[in-house]
């Protein structure tokens, strides 16, 4: 059935056992990894958009403060218009088990139980049916421990507050979860509260476009007419939001855990190829006789080629069949995890044929690839070269070096040196295997410690400890005397939400304005252009992502910003570097005074210097000041330490994290396996000179430091050279990594913590797989040993 | 008739600055069917000689003319090619793949050479076995077979494509009296079944059915000593 060459190939893998599982082994884990990121990037991709579209989310939204029915109806009657239905948004507030306040995004919808528009679906319990009862997003039961029929005190702004049942929870796939925003998400019906209370609150009209749903432009059209028509019929438009067709609001999240795991899965499989290279130029080296015999008997270099790339391809396909299976696994496993980190659930989890043609393709044609210039190589040697290969040679051109180092050390670390620098080219393969593994590792570690390091930058550089919002503005006067008594700084700000008008008559989507007094030494902003604020002249500074959003703004413009329906012109006189922040800009408050008609000496942002860095300290401060407002009668709607906002930014970096984590461990797993398998093939291939070593007196310990030696000079000659390559590699994936998550740079650093382990790791694998080959080494007789070939 | 014609041929090797002549301006020529011993002391030249008649290693200077082919002038893959048609060699450790059984390191170079059509490839190589009176073992891997046995199968396996010129490197340089006697045997039978036959060694003892004796030392054939005539000097 099979020719002879073939079964040569197939005795060789099974006569040569560990050096055949050693080699599939390095195919298997770089199919691997291809299959676990092809698989997990593939289903996340598609399951987020699925899971986002699933929810029927808005075309666009118009804010009114008053709706009717009938007009609502008669607009649905638009042709372009598919379907229409209106939320209203409010922030209240449950008190926690420790006094503290957590806040809830609190969902007013036309029918809890069936909403049209941004859709969840009952996780737990019973959608609410009478009055006083709520159910809250899933994730939020990650905050605090909340069950089906606990009884909650929810307070409403204007110090309302009233007990709520938890009936059940929902699974809201269109949110950011809540554990990551650090607030509860609730859904009530409109029923459930007085119309006197809600009409103080604008309302949200969702709309969904009956044609053409990812048509930006014809949303926009639909947009703009809907908003004509309803001007039209006397209702005033406050603002719109027109959502990007399709994209989900984690798609920034998603995108950047996208780029490292295709970076990272580049570079395993960069590191595999180099293994497989490794390993295929120690196995040519060793059939170097068998192929000169071959070619003595009228086989051409093409035939012996063609022997051991099927020997490749006869490993290749089994690493498929045994990596695929495992990294589609894999994959789904990191996907489901990925997938339950960001709230979205995986519908299909079928693999589509483009990532198993990926799988097989990089499987088949990159071993191969990688072992055709070592095959070539060693079957177009001479025939005369090859007979006289006796396994001991000569080293030629170092003696300088050498004999600068031979009066450095003894003999025998002399010797062990040599050895690692004996061939030169296996030791460039080995070194480099090595040190990309390093390299990954180190990088994965300087952008866990650059994003931790960066994060830390950033909030220590912000004064303010606690920032309180009231639900009103309050004087100045009555704050100064409810805080004398506190040993705190403080300054009163307001923070509100605009849009800009947009030549269309549309408003841009909303974006968080803070006013600020010009001199605030509690909020100061990174200028990047321009300058900052100079007051009473309606300037205003934004920051980089808002500019993002609105790309045609440019130092100097004017800009029409409308504040609760009010619009003035300004001018954008800077831009300013933030970070962990949502699209934003700021002015002086005297000017948001002046536009919202509102006294200057008032605000309803409080920001606090705690004057302590304890976070205990800095907690009970928030829980007083809460409580002296309580007694003073000034409502609070929202309160958040930098402590507590930083663990929001921290949560969002967890899936990021947790990726980095199983990263390094692929790493620690290859790049040792690679370390093992290069010390074994060396010594496996001088057992012969170790021999001579043996009959010429050298005792069996000196052997095995020797070796033992030569792993350590290998291991630690890599880990300078990853070092080295580490230092773009974290600064050019930590960069456009943050640049894709925060719109923003990084501070890179390096991880002292992962330099220092990736050096024990290398020494201790070195050790550990140089002992194996030095006792096999040990065990053969002197005799064997020099019979060796 | 001519054969072999070895014209003017030298070797030299660099090591170093040092350039070492391992034959100096030899000069040869062996007729069809003739049993040719190149004798001669370790290091006098008769293995370079042996490499170069074989295409594995070039000449520095001189012509290798075999059945009318200057193989000098052949490029690696023609010298392969050549190699397959037209010699066997066998080594003094008899090289046999390890991994392949006794038949199946006959067939080998028949695959490789493919001058029969591969159905024919087991019978011819039987016909092989059986001739060396090793058929039994055709089914052995190398590792079970004594030395004679071994070489026995690579004088088979040199033999696989019916080459003209059967080059035998020390060929029972490895094995006891009682092997020696069996391959000599072997040799002898080969050559009167029509084979030209090179056959190196150091040895005293070789198969006394010789055509001639070719000594050499030092890179130098110093005589021909052709069988039952005088010797000639060169």
């Amino acid at each position: 059935m099979f020719n002879t060459g073939t079964k040569k190939v197939i005795r060789d893998l099974l006569q040569e056992k560990r050096r055949t599982l050693t080699v599939l082994l390095a195919m298997i884990i770089g199919v691997f990894a291809v299959a676990m990121m092809s698989t997990s990037k593939s289903l996340l991709d598609n399951n987020l958009t699925e899971n986002f579209l699933r929810t029927n989310p808005a075309s666009f939204s118009l804010f009114v403060n008053n709706t009717d029915k009938s007009i609502l109806n008669e607009i649905q009657s638009n042709k372009e218009i598919e379907q229409v239905t209106t939320r209203q948004s409010i922030w209240i507030r449950t008190k926690k088990n420790d006094g503290t306040f957590l806040p809830i995004l609190l969902y007013i919808v036309d029918d809890v139980q069936n909403p049209l528009i941004s859709t969840y679906r009952l996780d737990e319990g019973a959608f609410p049916l009478a009055k006083n009862e709520i159910v809250f997003e899933r994730t939020g039961k990650k905050l605090e421990h909340f069950y089906v029929g606990q009884l909650l005190e929810l307070h409403f702004p204007g110090f309302s507050k009233e007990n709520y049942t938890v009936t059940g929870f929902t699974h809201d796939a269109g949110i950011a979860p809540s554990w990551m925003e650090g607030y509860l998400y609730g859904y009530i019906s409109a029923s459930s509260l007085p119309d006197e209370f809600l009409a103080k609150f604008p309302t949200e009209i969702k709309f969904t476009v009956a044609d053409d749903k990812f048509d930006l432009r014809h949303i926009e059209g639909v947009a703009k007419e809907t908003k004509a028509q309803l001007e039209q019929k006397g209702v005033k438009v406050i603002n719109s939001e027109i959502h990007e067709p399709g994209v989900h609001m984690h798609q920034k999240q998603m995108n950047a855990l996208m780029f490292l795991i295709l970076n990272f899965g580049i570079l395993a499989l960069f590191l595999s190829c180099f293994l497989i290279i490794n390993m295929i130029s120690a196995i040519m080296a060793k059939e170097i006789k068998q192929i000169a015999i071959m070619k003595s008997t009228g086989a051409s270099s093409f035939q012996i080629a063609r022997i051991y790339i099927s020997t490749i391809l006869i490993l290749a396909v089994s690493s498929i069949l045994i990596g695929t299976p495992l990294g589609i696994m894999a994959g789904k496993a990191f996907a489901t995890f990925n997938a339950s980190m960001l709230n979205f659930e995986l519908f299909n989890i079928s693999i589509e044929p483009m990532v198993l043609l990926i799988i097989v393709l990089t499987g088949i044609c990159l071993p191969v690839i990688m072992s055709v210039f070592p095959i070539l190589k060693s079957s177009r040697v001479s025939v005369q070269k090859a007979l006289n290969d006796t396994g001991v040679e000569n080293v030629e051109g170092q003696n300088h070096f050498f004999s600068v180092i031979g009066r450095l050390f003894s003999g025998s670390f002399l010797l062990a040196l040599k050895n690692a620098f004996r061939r030169k080219t296996r030791l460039a393969l080995t070194v480099i295997s090595l040190s990309i593994g390093g390299a990954i590792f180190i990088t994965a570690f300087n952008i866990r410690q650059s994003t931790n390091s960066t994060i830390d930058s950033v909030f220590d550089k912000q004064p303010q400890d606690i920032l309180f919002s009231f639900s009103q503005p309050c004087d100045e006067s009555r704050i100064d005397s409810v805080l004398q008594s506190f040993s705190i700084e403080y300054e009163l700000g307001f923070k509100a939400e605009g849009n800009f008008v947009q030549t269309n008559g549309l408003t841009s989507n909303a974006f968080t304005i803070t006013a600020i007094d010009e001199s605030s030494k509690l909020i100061a902003p990174v200028i990047t252009q321009g300058r900052w604020v100079q007051g009473g002249k309606n300037e205003l500074v934004v920051n980089q992502i808002l500019l993002k959003d609105n790309a045609s703004l440019k130092i100097g413009d004017m800009v029409n910003l409308s504040i609760k329906s009010k619009t003035e012109e300004y001018t954008l006189v800077g831009v300013c570097k933030e970070m962990f922040t949502p699209a934003g800009l700021f002015m002086g408050k005297s000017d948001f005074a002046r536009h919202n008609d509102i006294s200057p000496n008032s605000g309803n942002l409080l920001m606090v210097d705690a004057l302590t860095e304890k976070q205990k300290e800095i907690a009970a401060i928030s829980v007083g000041v809460e409580e002296a407002f309580k007694l003073d009668h000034i409502n609070i709607v929202n309160s958040i330490t930098k402590d507590a906002y930083k663990t929001a930014v921290v949560e969002h970096l967890l899936i990021i994290m947790a990726m980095l984590l199983s990263m390094t461990m692929l790493v620690v797993i290859v790049g040792g396996m690679g370390m093992a398998t290069s010390i074994n093939i060396n010594v496996s291939e001088r057992i012969r000179e170790l021999g001579i070593l043996r009959a010429i007196g050298i005792l069996k310990k000196n052997i095995r430091a020797m070796v033992m030696t030569e792993a350590i000079t290998m291991a630690i000659l890599s880990w300078v050279v990853a070092i080295i390559l580490a230092y773009p590699l974290s600064y050019f994936l930590g960069n456009q990594f943050f640049t894709i998550f925060f719109e923003s740079s990084m501070t890179v650093s390096f991880s002292s913590v992962g330099i220092s382990l990736w050096l024990v790791l290398g020494i201790f694998i070195g050790v550990i797989s140089s002992i194996m080959p030095a006792n096999r080494v040990i065990k053969r007789q002197v005799v064997e040993a020099l019979s060796y070939e | 008739m001519k054969y072999i014609e070895l014209k003017n041929l030298k070797k030299d090797y660099k090591t170093g600055n040092n350039v070492f002549s391992a034959l100096k301006d030899v000069n040869l020529t062996l007729n069809k069917g003739t049993f040719t011993i190149i004798k001669g002391a370790s290091g006098s030249g008769k293995s370079t000689l042996l490499n170069l008649v074989s295409g594995i290693d070039t000449p520095t200077s001189g012509e290798i003319i075999i059945n009318g082919t200057a193989i000098q002038k052949l490029n690696g893959e023609q010298l392969a090619k050549w190699r397959g048609a037209e010699i066997g060699i066998v080594f003094q450790f008899f090289q046999l793949m390890p991994t392949l059984t006794v038949l199946e390191n006959v067939i080998l170079p028949m695959e490789f050479v493919k001058k029969m059509p591969r159905s024919q490839h087991k019978e011819r190589a039987m016909i092989l076995l059986n001739k060396l009176n090793i058929a039994a073992l055709a089914n052995k891997y190398p590792h079970t077979l004594s030395g004679g046995e071994k070489q026995r199968v690579a004088i088979a396996r040199a033999l696989a494509n019916e080459p003209n010129l059967l080059i035998a490197d020390e060929p029972t340089g490895n094995l006891d009296s009682a092997n020696k006697a069996i391959i000599h045997e072997t040799f002898k039978q080969l050559n009167l079944d029509g084979k030209t036959i090179l056959y190196v060694t150091h040895e005293q003892e070789f198969p006394d059915t010789y055509t001639q004796v070719v000594n050499i030392a030092d890179g130098i054939l110093t005589n021909i000593v052709k069988k039952e005539m005088e010797v000639q000097h060169v």
